[in-house]
Order: structure tokens, then sequence, then C-alpha cells
């Protein structure tokens, strides 16, 4: 009787033991020696975020939140500081561009150790680029047109390009290109040889750069952990710590923010951000976002039908109430002219939204088209959020905007993952969509231009505009940034009569911060450069 | 040796459910009109034709399907689940790392479940139609009713924010770090570490997702304990053991309780098996890493090996719940035989 009722409760055992035995892992998640328990002593920043990084290796990250992590440790030969207008010199000290464009020399500073106190020399950076380029993750394309590099000594780095590229600096600020030490990094089983590297997941624990910060560890859906480089060349780091913790839910950031659990919340929608105004204790922090949002009509008259028509296009762009839809982004947001963000190289100034809109001229243009009754149309969005606002949100007022010019729209929507395929194989007649550049370059956006791929995706072709898509050609090689400027203010002028695209809004970022912190102000493309904050 | 056999029965049958389980989701999954090149790669890159075909060819996106999956089961055979598009890590290293977060917070959820459940249950069905019994009832009804969600964004507000009792989102506080990993259950852990601040912080971490969770599976189990008991108590034997004179405490406890389980563990290893599988909005909500929000992730970026390791951890979970509920059976009532 005794063995019958044990040999189940054995079995139970097992089950229960098999729950219990599949978890645990052999990794070790955390960096060596790290304290089980911070104390009232260490100086530690608390910041939540809704991360989308996987890696902390700067030779493939190259996700948004990744900057804001690896800028503090890696170091760039340039980079931005406060503004991004002009990137400044960060390990390198000077510079000099060959007159055809092709050659770009770099000077080191000298006396720059990397954290594990081993010199950091060209032949570092030499290596680092060729391992990133090895590597090819997402971020190598631009190095594509880099077709040598050299380190003729300690100090000098000379890289070669196949062509000129006007953006050129501003891609040397990116992670992708940042100083590794390539000693402690081939220790741990990287090289410059994808088919030998093996270290992505020591990077993803640890690091090896010259940067103010360490990566101590990383959990990935909790959080990564800086600690102070006591090594660094620069001005000493003003935190012990700084901890990102992985917080997807804005509600639950604002809570937290406001219980004094997090030093700043950087993913609070514009609705968190009114229940926040006037709050004790809290700051909210506002600056412009290089992330825009835009209408897409396609010109082949096959797919876009009645939207096809340039006339029609305009109409739409003065059809819609610009003042109304940028206050469902929230304060802060603007509308651009042309698909340049405000702060790029040679923008003009955004829309006025209380002139931009003139509902008499846009149906005069729908006469003109042939269209004085309106028609009916589908406008597809893909479901999803940006920068707080739900884009099927915008999608209804552009719906109501279009109903005083006679254009029935019926919005659908669909997972941007089913919407994506349509867009890019220009399939869509009439769309929602929004775009954030790779960098903070207005080459960037010469995608939009006819011919370019995000024109194509709205079949707007190069023989649609040649003189246009000229121009954009021009723009994108022209290394002398005050001929540059001119270019693009033409380009802009151009597109304002003549586009695919309605220019919607480029966004606000707001987020909040303790009332005793300074120096976190928003910086694309480091979302917050860490290096600079501090407490009053 | 019947239970043997059973036992046994069982475990041959977990292989076949893995591989059927594998294959529904696989072509599932490969029937979605995406392509998880658009999910992985920038804006950019997906214009790029070199960039998109070395992507599928790194991750075997450009097999035949059927040389897809067999690749993939015959990896499976030998332990392996395959890379996660996503994180760029073995998705058996991303379930070890991830599972036993939702483990921990499932098993506390389920202990005040049951506890409150069962207690409940046998108050209401004790005084059965008195005003605590509508009170219990209303108290269950409102557990499976209210989205969880919202639970847990109003719990936050006035335990955490309001009143400050409760601590805020998180396994731990952010003044500690994680316990060295043994199970990556932080309680259990910390306890092995000898941490006991450690492991009462992350005790306390527990309770408010844990409650959150647990309203749900207490309401269920409440409405079932209190009709269950009220069937056995109406019984026979049950009339017998009160003519015989045996108080009403062990009429309960001793002859209806044990009797009255029998569905209620059934309803105890649905609703566990149902938290095993994670809960996304939860645990987005209290920044609990665990398998729901790893999951999410999975299927909104089509990563292949990720979304086929979870079902199989899942489909797996629910399959070794049932025989613990089977074997349970057996334990409360004798004369329950394995066949």
């Amino acid at each position: 009787m005794v063995k019958k009722k044990l040999l189940p409760v054995i079995a139970i055992l097992i089950v229960v033991a098999f729950l219990a035995g599949g978890c645990g892992t052999g990794e070790q998640d955390q960096g060596e020696g790290a304290p089980t328990e911070t104390t009232d002593e260490i100086k530690q920043l608390i910041v939540a975020v809704d991360p989308d990084y996987n890696t902390f290796d700067p030779g493939l990250a190259y996700e948004l939140y990744g900057m804001m992590v690896l800028n503090p440790v890696y170091e760039t030969l340039v980079h931005f500081v406060d503004t991004i207008d002009v990137p400044k010199y960060g390990i390198a000290e000077s510079h000099e561009v060959s007159e055809d464009g092709l050659v770009y020399t770099f000077k080191l500073r000298p006396g720059i150790n990397f954290a594990s106190g081993n010199p950091l020399t060209s032949e570092d950076v030499k290596w680092s680029i060729e391992r990133m380029i090895s590597l090819d993750g997402n971020g190598a394309f631009m190095a594509k047109d880099i077709a040598s590099i050299e380190a003729p000594d300690d100090e000098t780095v000379i890289i070669t390009l196949t062509e000129p590229d006007a953006s050129f600096l501003v891609k040397l600020t990116y992670n992708a290109f940042a100083a590794i030490d390539s000693a402690l990094a081939m220790e741990h089983g990287a090289s410059n040889d994808a088919q030998n590297d093996t270290a992505k997941l020591w990077f993803d624990n640890n690091s090896a750069g010259s940067g103010p910060y360490m990566i101590e560890s990383y959990d990935p859906a909790v959080e990564v952990v800086l600690v102070r480089n006591d090594n660094y060349w620069g001005e000493a780091p003003y935190y012990d710590r700084i901890s990102l913790k992985s917080i997807a839910d804005p509600g639950t950031q604002l809570m937290m923010l406001q219980k004094g659990d997090i030093d700043i919340a950087f993913n609070l929608g514009p609705e968190h951000v009114k229940q926040l105004s006037g709050v004790e204790g809290v700051d909210i922090l506002s600056a412009q976002s290089m992330t825009i949002s835009f209408l897409l009509m396609n010109r082949d008259p096959a797919v876009g039908g009645p939207m096809a028509n340039p006339d029609v296009q305009k109409a739409v762009r003065l059809a819609l109430d610009y003042k109304e839809i940028q206050a469902l982004a929230g304060e802060g947001a603007v509308t651009p002219v042309a698909p340049f963000q405000i702060g790029f190289l040679g923008t003009v100034p955004p829309r006025d939204p209380n002139t931009a809109r003139d509902v008499e001229a846009a149906q005069a243009l729908m006469e003109q088209a042939g269209y004085p009754e309106g028609f009916s149309v589908t406008l597809e969005v893909p479901t999803v959020s940006v920068e707080g606002l739900d884009l099927p949100t915008l999608a209804q007022k552009i719906q109501n905007d279009l109903l005083d010019i006679g254009i029935t729209t019926e919005i659908v929507t669909s997972d941007i993952m089913v919407a994506l395929d349509p867009y890019r194989s220009g399939q869509q007649a009439f769309s929602l969509w929004y775009w954030g550049p790779d960098y903070p370059d207005p080459n960037n956006q010469l995608a939009f231009l006819p011919g370019n791929s995000v024109g194509l995706r709205a079949n707007w072709t190069t023989e649609m505009n040649p003189e246009l898509a000229e121009l954009g050609r021009k723009t994108a090689v022209e290394v002398d940034p005050d001929i540059r400027a001119q270019y693009l203010e033409e380009i802009q002028m151009m597109m304002d009569d003549d586009t695919a695209f309605a220019m919607l809004l480029q966004f606000a970022r707001q987020f909040a911060v303790r009332d005793n912190i300074e120096g976190a102000d928003y910086i694309d493309p480091y979302r917050i450069d860490l290096r600079q904050v501090r407490e009053k | 040796m019947g239970f043997l056999k059973y036992f046994l029965r069982r475990l041959v049958f977990l292989v076949i459910l893995i591989i059927g389980v594998s294959l529904v989701v696989f072509i599932i999954s490969h029937s979605v009109p995406s392509d998880p090149v658009l999910a992985n790669l920038s804006q950019r890159n997906i214009d790029n034709e070199e960039m998109v075909e070395a992507f599928r060819t790194k991750w075997g996106l450009d097999q035949p399907k059927h040389i897809q999956y067999f690749t993939y089961i015959g990896n499976l055979a030998k332990g392996d689940m395959g890379i996660s598009i996503l994180t760029q890590r073995p998705v058996l290293d991303d379930l070890k790392r991830f599972f036993p977060a939702t483990i921990e917070l499932a098993f506390f959820a389920m202990l005040i479940a049951v506890f409150f459940g069962i207690i409940f249950g046998i108050i209401s069905s004790l005084k059965r139609n008195s005003f605590i019994d509508q009170v219990l009832r209303f108290v269950s009804v409102i557990g499976v009713s209210v989205p969880s969600f919202w639970l847990a964004l109003v719990f936050l507000l006035v335990f955490y924010v309001n009143l400050g009792i409760a601590p805020g989102p998180g396994r731990i506080s952010p003044y500690f770090t994680a316990p060295p990993a043994v199970t990556n259950a932080f309680v259990l852990d910390a306890v092995i570490a000898g941490n006991w601040p450690l492991a009462l912080n992350a005790l306390h971490h527990l309770m408010l997702p844990a409650l959150v969770l647990g309203m749900f599976s207490m309401g269920l189990i409440t409405r079932t304990t209190r009709s269950s008991l009220l069937e056995v108590l109406s019984t026979d034997f049950i009339r017998t053991a009160r003519a015989k004179g045996i108080t009403e405490k062990l009429v309960v406890i001793r002859h209806a309780l044990g009797n009255a389980l029998i569905p209620v563990v059934t309803v105890i290893g649905l609703a566990f098996g149902n938290l095993l599988g994670g809960m996304v909005l939860v645990e987005t909500i209290f920044a609990w890493p665990g398998i729901g929000q790893y999951a999410f992730k999975a299927a909104s970026t089509l990563d292949f090996p990720a979304i086929i390791g979870v079902s199989i951890l899942i489909a797996v979970n629910y399959l070794f719940i049932n025989l613990l509920i089977d074997i349970l059976y057996g334990v409360l009532d004798p004369r329950v035989r394995y066949k």
C-alpha cells in the first residue's frame, strides 16, 4: 500500500523538478565583481526606457536606444555635442578633406587611453572599422563607400572613399565607427574578420571603449548598467552608476517618476506629459525629434487612381488642418515644408499652421484636376504609435479634413508587418507613414526624391521630375556646406510645388526628469547624451 | 507497474506532441502575409537586395519550406532550438532566461489563488445564500471579469503611488542588483546566495503582480470549489457521516473536501498552465521580463525559431501539468487506476 502511494509522489517530484530544473542558465549575466546592493554613497542615475537594443557590440548595434548606451562607452572620431548641425571632434583633434572629397585625414588626440589602460591608437580605429565592415550588420551600409583605411602612424587615420559623400562626417558619429580596444577585444574572441569573430556575447556584457562609462552588465528586458571609467582621459564622469531600466509601459514610467524611483522617464506620450504639468519635483523637457509623418500619394494612375493626379495631391496638401494635426501630436510638433527635418543643414522654416490651410484653393485644384465633386479613396494606415501618437487617430483627422474638398476616405488599418510589403513595393494608392532618418543628415532625406527609394514607393520616377532628381544627385556629393544648403533649399521649394507626399508632422519628443537633474536635453542620435547628465 | 506504464506512455506522447506543435506553428507562422526581412532590417536596408539576400541565406529563409522545417526538427532532436532572429541568441538560452521569471510569478499567483480560492469556496458553500456568500461570489465574478491589465494599473496607482505600501514595478528595487543566477527565480536565488534582504525585496515585488494575476484564477477556483463542495455535501455518505455524529468541521475537511477537490485540481492545472504561457500586458505594466513579453516580440517580428520555441515550451508545460494533475487525482482518490 505504501509503495503504491510512493510511486505517484516520486513522479510528482520528477515533474516538479523538470519544471524547476529547466530554469537557470550557464551564462554569467553580470560583469565580474558586480555588487549585490548599492548604497546612498553611490551616485546613481536611473533612466526608464522602452528599448529596442539587442546587442552592445558596437560593430553590430544599430538600434535607436543602442546609441544612448554606447555613446558614453565608446568614442568616435567626431560626435555631436548639444546640437546636430555640425559634428565636433571626439577622439580626433583635427581633420582635412582632399579637394576631390575622397580622402579624409584625421589626427587623433594624443594621450587617450582605453578603460583597460591600453593606449588608443590609429590601429585601433582602423581595426574597429574593418571589423564593423566585415560583420556586415545593419549599420555597415554607412561604410559602403569606404575604399581603404590606413594608419601610417599612431595618431593618423586616413579614410579614402570611392565617391564623395557630403554626409560622411555625420556617419562617423555613429557607434559603428567607434574605436574599440582591439587588444582587449581580441582576447575575448573579436576579429576584424567576421568568420573568426566570436565576441558578440562578450560585448553584450562588457565593453572595450575609451568613454567615461563602461558596461557592467546587461540583463535583456531588465536593465543595462554602466559604471564610471576611472581611467577616462576627459572630464570625470559625474555618476558612479547609470542604470537604464527596460520599462515598456509609459503609464508605469509615469508612476515610477512620480514616486522618485526613477530619474528620467523617456517614453511618455502627450497624454502622460499633460498629467505631469505642474507636478512638483518634475521637469518636462521638449525637443524636436527627427521622426516625421507623411501621406503617400501614388503617382501611378493604375495604382493611385484619382489620387495620382499632381493637382489632386497639391489639393490634399492645401486641405489639411496642420494646426489641429500638430495639436494631436503635442506641444512642439511642427510641419516641415518638405521631408527635411528642422535642425538639418539647409532646412527652410516649417509651415505656418495658421495659414497653411487654404480650402478654396484646394477646391479649385480639384476642379482643375477634373474632380469637382470629389471621389472616394482608401487610406491605408499601419497600426503603430509614433512618438506617442497612434497613426489611426491621425488618419481620422485627415479623413475629416479631406471631406471639405469632397474626398471621402475609408481608413483601412493593418499590422505594420503586413503593411510594409505593399508600401515598399509601391502598391499603396494612399497611405499614412512615418520615417526616422538613419543619421541626422539631409542626405538621408534625398530618398524621398523622384527615382529614389521612398519616391519609388509612390511610383514617383525620375522622368516625372528630372530637374529635381538631378538636384538631389548634386546635393548628395557636394561637400561645401554653403552650396549644399543652397541646393537643399531649392529642393524644398520645388517639392512644395510638386511632390507625391504631404508632410504632416515633425514630432516633438517630450519626456520628464526629476527637477534636480540637468544636462538631459534630447539630442539625436543619442536620445540623451548621458555624458552630460548630472545633478544640479 | 500500471502507473509506471502510464507514466512512460505519457512521456512518449510528449515527443509526438512536440512534433505536432512545431509543425502546426511552423505552418501558421509561415502563412502570415508578411516577411521577417521587413521586421529585422532597417527601412533603408530592405531596399538593398544584397542585404535582403544575405539575411535570407543567414537564417535559412531561402530554403524551401519543408527543408526549413526538417532542418529545424533535426536540430531540435539534438537539443538545439535555433538562434532567435531578433535577439541573435540561442532560443533555448532566451527561454531559460525569461521562463523562470514567469514560473516564479505564476507560482506565487497560484499560491494566492489556491489559498484564497479554496477558503472562499468552502465558506461560500457552507454559508450558502447568506450575505457572505453573495459577497464572495461577487468578488469571484470581479476576479474573472475585470481585465487584468486594468487591474494592474489600478493596483499600482492605489498601492504603489498613492498608499506607498507596495513596491514599484520590476523584480527587485532599483538599489539592488540581481542575485547570482542559479535558477533565475530571484527569491530562490537570493536565498541560495544567503542574501535575505534581497530575497525579501524580491518577494515583496512579487506580491502585487501575483495578486493581479491570481485574481482571475481565484475567481474560478472559488466558484468551482463552491459548486463541487455543495454537490459532495448533498451525497449519501456525507449524510451518513453526519448521522454518525461526526462534527461538521471533520465532515467537511476529512470527508467532503477531498472528493470536492478533484474538479478544483483540474481548474488549478488549467489556470497554472495559462499563467505559465505568460501574460504580456501584466508583464509590460509591471516591467516583468517574462515569457509573455518575449513571445509577443517574437510574434511581432516573425522570429520563427523563437515562435516555435515558445509554442513548444507552452505545450510541454501543459502536458506536464496535466500529468501532475492526473497523478494528483490518484492521490486524492485511491479508486483511480492508471492504465
